[in-house]
Parts: C-alpha cells; sequence; structure tokens
C-alpha cells in the first residue's frame, strides 16, 4: 500500500515553513513548487476516478486520460496566479517552471516509495526522462503564455492551444515509453532532446534573427 | 491497420508538416497575426495526426479514448475561428438576418445523431465551434467581393467544416463503400489545410496592395 497523501505532508511540511520564512520571490518561488505538489497529488486521484469511470486498463489510463489531466491540473496555479495576481510578463516562466518542477518532484518520489532505489540506471531514466518531460511541457506553456497573454485576441484560444501542445507531447512520450526496448529508448531521449533544440533555438536562430 | 488507412495517415501528417514549417517560417518573417494563427492551427492539427498515428501504430487500433487528439482538434477550430474574426475585424458590422440563427440547427442536429457513437460533452462542444466556424464564414463570404480574397478564405473554411461533416458521417456507417468514402473525403481535407495555406496568402496579399 502506498499511502501517498502521507508522502506529501511529508515533503511538504518543510517547504510550509520555508514560505513563512522566506519573502517576495523565493516564497512566491516555494508556493509554485508546493502548488505543483499538491496538483501532482490530486492529478493522481481525478486520473484514478476516470481510468475507473471509463474502465481502462493501465496503458490506456497512460496514454489518454494522464496527460489531458495531470497537463491541466498543472495549469491551474498558474491560471489562477495570472488572472487572480495579473502578474508582470517576466514572472510568467518561472512561475510555470516552478510549478512543473513541484508536480515532476512529488511524482518522482511516488515512484522512489513504489519501486525503490536500488536501480541507478531505472532512476536516471526516471529522472531525465519523465521528470524533464514535466518540466519541458512547462516551458512549452511559458513559452505561449509569455507570447499571448498580453494579447487578448489571442488569450483563451492560445492558452487553449499550447495546452493540447503539452497534453499532445506528454501523451506522446508516454506511448513511447510503453513500448518494447528500443522505442523506449527513443521516447526516454525525447525530453532532453527537446531541451537541447529549445537551447539551439533560444540561443543560436532567435539571437542572430 | 490497412495499406489505404497507413497512406492517408502519412500522406496528412507529411502535408501538416509541410504547411506548418511554411507557416512558422512566414510568421517569424513577418510577424503577421494570420500566419501565427494559421502556424497555430497546423500545429495543432500536426500533433493530433501525430499522436493518432503513433497510436495505430503501436496499438494497430484508432484510440479507444480520442481525448488527446480531440483537445487539438477543437484548438485547431478554434484557431480557425480566430482566422475568420481576424480577417473579418475591419468589416462594418451588419445585421445577419434571423436566417442566420438557423445555422446552429445544422451543426446541434448532427451533434445528436453523432452522440448514438460518440460523447455527449465532446459532441456538443463540436457542434458549438462548428455553429460558430459556419456562422463566421458565410457572413465572410456574405460581405465582401467574390474575387477577394477574404471570400476566399471564408469559402475555404466553409468546405473545411461541410468536409469534415462528410467524413464524421461517414466514419459512423460500417459500409465497405462508406468506408472508402471515408478515406476520400480524409484526403479531400488534406487538400483542403493545404488550400487555407494559399487562401491565408492571398488573403495578405490583397490587403497589401
Amino acid at each position: 500500500m502506498n499511502y501517498i497523501e502521507n508522502v506529501f505532508i511529508c515533503l511538504t511540511a518543510p517547504l510550509l515553513v520555508a514560505v513563512i520564512c522566506t519573502r517576495g520571490m523565493a516564497r512566491q518561488m516555494m508556493l509554485f513548487v508546493l502548488g505543483g505538489m499538491l496538483m501532482c497529488l490530486l492529478s493522481s486521484y481525478v486520473s484514478t476516478f476516470f481510468a475507473a469511470a471509463y474502465g481502462t486498463n493501465y496503458i490506456t489510463a497512460s496514454v489518454a486520460i494522464a496527460p489531458v489531466v495531470e497537463e491541466t491540473m498543472k495549469m491551474l496555479p498558474v491560471l489562477f496566479f495570472l488572472l487572480v495576481f495579473e502578474p508582470e510578463i517576466k514572472h510568467i516562466p518561472a512561475s510555470v517552471i516552478a510549478t512543473a518542477t513541484g508536480f515532476a518532484t512529488f511524482e518522482n518520489v511516488i515512484y522512489l516509495t513504489k519501486n525503490g532505489t536500488s536501480r541507478l540506471t531505472d532512476l536516471l531514466i526516471r529522472g531525465f526522462g519523465t521528470g524533464v518531460m514535466h518540466v519541458i511541457c512547462g516551458v512549452i506553456i511559458s513559452i505561449g503564455l509569455i507570447a499571448f497573454w498580453e494579447k487578448r485576441w489571442i488569450r483563451a484560444a492560445g492558452t487553449l492551444g499550447l495546452l493540447s501542445v503539452a497534453i499532445t507531447y506528454h501523451g506522446i512520450y508516454n506511448m513511447l515509453v510503453l513500448q518494447p526496448k528500443g522505442v523506449a529508448y527513443i521516447g526516454y531521449l525525447v525530453p532532453l532532446s527537446s531541451i537541447g533544440l529549445y537551447y539551439f533555438l533560444n540561443r543560436i536562430v532567435w539571437k542572430r534573427s | 491497420m490497412e495499406l489505404i488507412e497507413r497512406i492517408d495517415n502519412a500522406f496528412q501528417l507529411l502535408c501538416m508538416g509541410i504547411c506548418l514549417a511554411f507557416a512558422i517560417y512566414r510568421a517569424l518573417s513577418s510577424g503577421k497575426r494570420m500566419w501565427i494563427i494559421t502556424a497555430m492551427f497546423y500545429g495543432v492539427n500536426f500533433l493530433a495526426v501525430l499522436y493518432w498515428i503513433l497510436y495505430l501504430l503501436f496499438y494497430g487500433e484508432t484510440p479507444s479514448f480520442s481525448f488527446i487528439s480531440d483537445f487539438c482538434w477543437f484548438s485547431a477550430y478554434l484557431f480557425l475561428l480566430l482566422l475568420l474574426m481576424t480577417a473579418m475585424e475591419d468589416d462594418p458590422k451588419r445585421n445577419p438576418g434571423k436566417v442566420f440563427w438557423l445555422i446552429p440547427v445544422f451543426p446541434f442536429g448532427m451533434s445528436f445523431f453523432y452522440m448514438k457513437w460518440g460523447k455527449h460533452l465532446t459532441n456538443l462542444a463540436y457542434a458549438g465551434i462548428m455553429s460558430f466556424l459556419l456562422y463566421y464564414s458565410i457572413q465572410g463570404m456574405r460581405n465582401s467581393k467574390k474575387t477577394s480574397g477574404k471570400y476566399n478564405l471564408a469559402r475555404s473554411i466553409l468546405i473545411y467544416c461541410i468536409i469534415e461533416y462528410c467524413l464524421w458521417t461517414a466514419s459512423c456507417f460500417e459500409s465497405p463503400v462508406l468506408y472508402y468514402f471515408y478515406y476520400l473525403f480524409d484526403f479531400m481535407l488534406t487538400f483542403v489545410n493545404i488550400l487555407l495555406y494559399f487562401s491565408v496568402g492571398r488573403m495578405l496579399k490583397d490587403e497589401l496592395y
């Protein structure tokens, strides 16, 4: 039996105290990491509910249900922040990526409690594969929010469009890693190569243009 | 997966990829709002087709829960609507007339028919967005000259909607004749997707001169 609520309380207790003790940007980031962890916990409930309601197996739930639920839930703290506090545009990327990091961290901890910590290779794949994939989805959403949030004409459609890009990216990643070894390795490499592509575009192409 | 299905999907993915690359290039080089929306339309469509193809390839059947592709397609329709609204934003506001209120009857009527096979909420969402698309495309054709780029764009989107309905209807029946009609409509839809790229280009060219 895996009591994820207990793990959540244990992990978030020091963060909560840190939130009280800090000010400004540090507090904000810690709140987003906490928000990401909370969303991970809630999305595990929601995914399980939908998987049970539709009577799906593990593979269908991972490929079709979990990406939709997880990406939507991950976006909620950021949407709340944007709609309620109307922050400056420069604060958007850090908030999205902190939420994604919190989400990925909590998911990794759950993986560790379930599968143990003895096999370093598996843990490296997990960390640099699924963990990075969540951050990449955050990067996709943050790039788009920076581009679209201040343009009212595309705000709603752009946000939904980005969410669907992140969901599909997540779905394709899950589908690849669930395949036999060769294809799964390609899947594990997708997040790291996406990060490489992002840096290439960011540093070389966009700066040159 | 049958050969015709493979060819159809591969062709669609290739066309979407090429259109996406060209639209991104146009969006980056011109910075025009219409090209940005067009690039996003092709982007989400490309990802939806990619997810669909990978699912077919790995599991040998169409996704039993198509939430992810549906999300992308819904966003694609939203971008099409945005494209139409952007094209028509300078038009003088005219009373559409009572006949225009009959437009939603068709999409919602069809959605009740499709509910026999599909999910209720998805069908209602599609009916809503299709009503807007049909309304704005007919309105766009009515308000512009027959030789103008704007008319051409509105007509292309209207054709797109009509072919989508033919495609959805053909997919409801298991008759062997309609089965091949389904692929015929899917090929037609791919061609209309390409046509849309040229329609946007022509409209912007018209605006320039």
